[in-house]
């Protein structure tokens, strides 16, 4: 029924080892011309071997295993070669296969047959290829449970309550003989908004963390030699910018991701805050800025070895409107700055020495704390963001139109297409054209 | 014993609501056509309310009458009370009802057979379905007569093997005491259709001058009543209804006979409708409502019969006199006719093609609450359908489908032959997911050309209805090219409606859109305006104000298009489709659609399956996903 393909599966080489998975029609035979096993194959048990090429070589001596249908990932037989993680090697392996009679794989194909042999759905597969791209703890929970089918349970509820709303319109139209309790439109309307409002918020989660896998972004600002770098590589846990005692080293933004309490910040150092002197720093500053406002949470450095000056002040006002913490560095040197006034300007204050790795804690508690990514959905995947947002601005129409007095056969429509989208988040209802879709976003492999 | 009658092209068992439409249709195309009823006195018969139309059904009539069928007409000219329902609710609610004259509509139904060109009316009880290779040959009475047809409708109604229930007293009988038709059943079950048992019920008649209308609220009808004939001439409406509620006493009184009714004693083993109750299953299902509303309806001009909306009930005779007798203004109401339950024998729709043909049985077509719907407008837009399919497939043209997107009848017909029901099928406008566009007012422009096309709807009606069309839309270009200054005038006029003012110059266009703004109201800032009629000018305000709607809608309808045009072979095999779960496999086998959309809307069959079936879809025509 299917053809027989194969892929490498594995991490990117060179690594321990590689993965090499193949599925369909003469998936056993095909092992059996490459793999040469020590002792006989058997149905999902690892076996050790010699890997053959097609000149009977022997290129590698490694594991492999079988696995019948259907109980198998594609649903179909299938084989995993876990050959040695060379890039020759990991080559060598699906050649063989390839000139054996497998085709290479095209991208989400294993998953793909998956779902067309009813081993999932289109919104578990969908989730299959959150849980590949996922690269923090709480986005591959909600990959996984969305997996397991337990996914989104309060914008299910969120769906059933429009559909209530708008069936009991309906039921006072169609039953004009029963006295049935008339539609209430002031109520309809606060509950589309406040419903809109929530998805809002999911999708500004999406939007701040940038699903989880490219991580929260906080910017780091601060006078030149304030300590920022020390500070990033405490952070980072590693040397990655350059620190000097001259100032205005950093000239760039350097940036890092990092995992505090299993999710990821993307860290921006920036060139320090300064009129600048050569064009590299003016144009580093400028970065600076544009760093600053694309950061979710800001970490504002102040020197308490030197005084206060007007360019700290500057570095304040810069942070009006951010959700920023001040972080008052050098509790190792003798105190020289008078902070008084920069801490009525913040709520949030730190004392740290970088480099002596004080009070770094606190910072990371802070930021785990302020990055918002705690509520109970976030929203990984960029379809579904999408999704909720459409549904969103369905939900406010709805409310709008309602409150502008438009009749209800009207602003329901737009409640209804609410409905149907959080529907497509949840996969009940799917938008044919998505199918190809979701299947070409899953690496070649998977 | 057996003799031959002669031959047609058509046979319509049933001239209810939906043989009629189907006898007519087919006639009008050109086919000799035999019609009959076991009882040429009931033709057209209303036997439960006295009112065509209503949410949903007004829409249905519409649609009939853009496509060329009698419904619409028959209802004006009969009509006593017209009323447009939902008023304020918006457009996509609106519906017409009237309260027709149910003699009157009788006496008009049967001369429009008579006089109809190639229609051949015959009182006569229908047994035999002859079926020879697959196709049905020949139709025989109970008397002995049978006749040559090439295709035959059955619009049985509820007639087959009819029993009706007044408490404990069960006798086979049709609809207001009509024979019931019990040898047809048979036939079907031997041609393999199963039947099963559905019921419904109405309540009693009253004499109206024992009424005491004072105790009650008056509801008139309108004074300027539309109609439902597109560019019709205004029907009467002048009769009044009047509204009562049941009470505490009646609850009880009906509570304390549970056990002399037939629907609770299990008597009764027919499935009911949960959107037309009887009174009794009301107030058990619920307790908690301590009122019922009931409306007293006249049943023509020509009788004193009143006919009493919301009490439909199989209850004892004595337990019925009793129980109105508990109601307001009711108090020394006399009876003329008690109220009964009905169970009849019909038949699971999803065998039905959308031409309302049988799958395995070519040339055997049904309509009407045969097919598991009830009412009179859901029966006629059915046998309309397969009056026109059947005759089509006697001349060989393609097959007439509705579809959703067309509208209400579309819906319907999807909904029955697609997802089937479990009880009597009522139309509402919930059904329908493009209620905004399929609206009562414009079954004219979503119909009249295919009811044209068809050949049965005139030239001259279809001119009328583009005409209107043509000066709404230049009406609207001439809104948004008239703009208004600021000023005083124009200021008060809008505060006085409700709305805001506006500080800078505004289309007409533009402030039509407010939903506090008429066409209408417009006019005295409007000194431009031309005179159009009432039905362009509806146009114009529902499509300025709902403009943004009816733009996505028509969308929406272009999307699922690219579903429903997506035909699927006859031939597939689901069974060994092996990228869809077994129970959608099952379900497809069964229904066999025609469309992707249809295999869409299949219960049980999930989007996955549906992306399951076009992969293998596409895989089977070498193409990937």
């Amino acid at each position: 029924m299917s053809d027989l393909i194969a892929a490498y599966s594995g991490g990117t080489p060179p690594c321990a080892i590689g993965i090499v998975r193949m599925t369909g029609d003469g998936c056993l035979e095909t092992l059996k011309k490459a793999f040469f096993p020590y002792s006989p194959l058997e149905d999902k048990k690892m076996a050790y071997g010699r890997l053959k090429a097609i000149d009977g070589r022997t290129f590698d001596i490694c594991m492999a295993c079988f696995m019948k249908a259907p109980s198998t990932y594609t649903g179909e037989d299938m084989a995993e070669i876990y050959c040695h993680g060379s890039e020759a090697v990991i080559a060598l392996c699906l050649k063989t296969l390839y000139s054996l009679g497998a085709r290479p794989a095209e991208a989400g194909e294993f998953t793909k047959r998956a779902f067309l042999n009813g081993k999932m759905n289109l919104a578990q597969a969908e989730a299959t290829a959150d849980l590949i791209y996922s690269r923090s703890e709480q986005g591959a929970k909600n990959a996984a449970a969305l997996l397991s089918g337990h996914y989104f349970k309060p914008i299910g509820r969120m769906r059933q309550e429009i559909m209530d709303t708008v069936s009991h319109f309906y039921a006072v139209c169609d039953y004009t003989d029963e006295d049935i309790d008339p539609f209430e439109y002031q109520k309809a309307e606060s509950s589309f908004k406040e419903k809109a409002g929530y998805l809002q918020s999911l999708y500004q989660g999406y939007l701040r963390s940038s699903a989880l896998s490219e991580g929260v972004k906080v910017a780091l600002i601060g006078r030149p030699n304030a300590g920022k770098s020390s500070l990033f590589n405490r952070l980072a846990g590693f040397e990655r910018a350059i620190v000097t005692n001259e100032e205005g080293t950093t000239r760039d933004v350097v940036g890092h991701t990092v995992s505090i309490g299993g999710k990821l910040f993307s860290l921006m150092d920036t060139a320090g805050i300064r009129q600048g002197q050569s064009e590299a720093e003016r144009l580093g500053v400028q970065r600076s800025k544009k760093a600053l406002d694309e950061a979710m949470l800001v970490i504002a450095l102040f020197d308490l070895s030197r005084p206060v000056t007007h360019e700290d002040m500057e570095i304040a006002q810069m942070c009006r409107g951010k959700k920023a913490v001040a972080v008052f560095n050098k509790t190792d040197l003798p105190k020289k700055a008078d902070v008084s006034e920069l801490e009525r300007l913040f709520e949030d204050k730190i004392y740290v020495s970088a480099a002596a790795g004080e009070g770094i804690g606190r910072l990371c508690q802070w930021l785990e704390e302020n990055s918002g990514a705690g509520s109970d959905i976030l929203i990984t995947g960029r379809r579904q963001a999408e999704l909720i947002k459409m549904a969103a601005d369905s939900l406010s129409k709805a409310a709008e139109s309602a409150a502008g007095g438009m009749t209800a056969d009207a602003f329901l429509l737009d409640a209804e297409q609410g409905a149907r989208l959080l529907g497509r988040v949840l996969g009940d209802d799917v938008d044919i054209d998505i199918a190809h879709g979701i299947f070409s976003r899953f690496c070649v492999g998977k | 014993m057996a003799y031959y009658g002669g031959k047609y092209d058509i046979a319509v068992i049933g001239a209810g609501h939906a043989g009629i439409e189907a006898a007519l249709a087919a006639a009008r195309l050109g086919l000799e056509v035999v019609c009959f009823s076991t009882s040429l006195d009931a033709v057209g018969n209303m036997p439960c309310n006295p009112s065509i139309g209503g949410t949903a059904k007004g829409q249905l009539v519409r649609e009939i009458d853009a496509l060329g069928g009698e419904m619409a007409r028959a209802a004006d000219s009969c009509c006593i009370q017209f009323r447009m329902l939902n008023r304020g609710k918006g457009p996509a609610v609106y519906s017409p009802r009237a309260q027709v004259d149910r003699q009157a509509y009788r006496v008009y139904m049967k001369k429009a057979l008579e006089n109809q060109r190639g229609l051949h009316l015959k009182q006569g009880e229908v047994t035999g379905i002859e079926v020879e290779n697959g196709a049905v040959t020949e139709v025989s009475l109970s008397s002995g007569l049978t006749f040559k047809v090439g295709a035959v409708i059955m619009a049985t109604g509820t007639f087959l093997k009819s029993m009706t229930f007044t408490g404990p007293l069960g006798r086979e009988a049709g609809p207001d005491g009509l024979l019931p038709a019990n040898g047809l059943s048979g036939c079907l079950e031997a041609l393999g259709i199963k039947l099963r048992r559905f019921k419904t019920g109405t309540p009693a008649r009253l004499d109206g001058r024992t009424v005491d209308y004072s105790k009650m609220t008056l509801q008139k009808g309108e004074n300027v009543p539309e109609g439902f004939v597109f560019g019709g001439s205004a029907p009467r409406s002048s009769m009044p209804c009047y509204m009562t509620y049941t009470n505490g006493r009646t609850h009880d009184i009906i509570r304390d006979s549970l056990d002399r009714s037939p629907l609770f004693t299990g008597v009764i083993e027919g499935v009911g409708p949960r959107y037309c109750p009887s009174i009794e299953d009301k107030v058990v299902r619920f307790p908690e409502k301590t009122r019922h509303q009931l409306f007293i309806e006249p049943c023509g001009i020509n009788t004193n019969e009143v006919y009493i909306q919301g009490l439909s009930t199989s209850l004892p005779e004595d337990t019925q006199i009793e129980m109105i007798h508990s109601i307001e203004g009711l108090e020394n109401a006399e009876i003329m006719r008690f109220g009964y339950a009905i169970e009849y024998d019909c038949l699971d729709p999803t065998i039905l093609t959308p031409m309302l043909g049988l799958k395995d049985i070519k040339g055997l077509y049904a309509a009407g609450q045969l097919c598991s719907s009830s009412g009179y407008e859901e029966a006629a837009g059915q046998g309309l359908v397969a009056g026109i399919n059947a005759a089509h497939y006697i001349l060989k043209r393609p097959p007439f489908v509705l579809s959703r997107q067309d509208g209400y009848i579309g819906t319907l017909i999807d909904d029955l032959t697609t997802k089937g029901t479990g009880e009597p099928y009522r139309m509402m406008t919930s059904r329908s997911e493009y209620r905004l566009t399929s609206r009562q007012d414009n079954a004219d422009m979503r119909l009249m050309k295919k009811g044209w096309e068809l050949g049965l709807l005139s030239q001259e009606r279809l001119e009328k209805c583009l005409e209107k069309y043509r000066v709404a839309e230049k009406e609207i270009s001439r809104l948004k090219k008239t703009y208004v200054p600021p000023s005083e005038a124009v200021n008060s006029l809008l505060i006085s409606l409700g709305t805001e003012g506006i500080s800078s110059g505004a289309s007409l266009f533009d402030l039509l859109k407010r939903p506090q703004v008429t066409y209408a109201s417009l006019s005295p800032i409007d000194p431009g305006r031309g005179e159009i009629s009432w039905d362009a000018a509806e146009q114009v305000e529902i499509n300025v104000k709902y403009e943004g709607y009816i733009k996505r809608g028509l969308k929406e309808i272009e999307d699922s298009r690219r579903l429903e045009s997506r035909l699927l072979p006859e031939d597939i095999d689901y069974m060994a489709i092996n990228t869809i779960r077994t129970e959608a496999r099952q379900k497809l086998s069964k229904i066999r659609p025609m469309t992707l959309g249809q295999a869409s809307r299949i219960s049980g069959v999930s989007p996955s399956d549906i992306g399951g079936l076009i992969v293998w879809l596409s895989s089977k025509e070498g193409r990937n996903v």
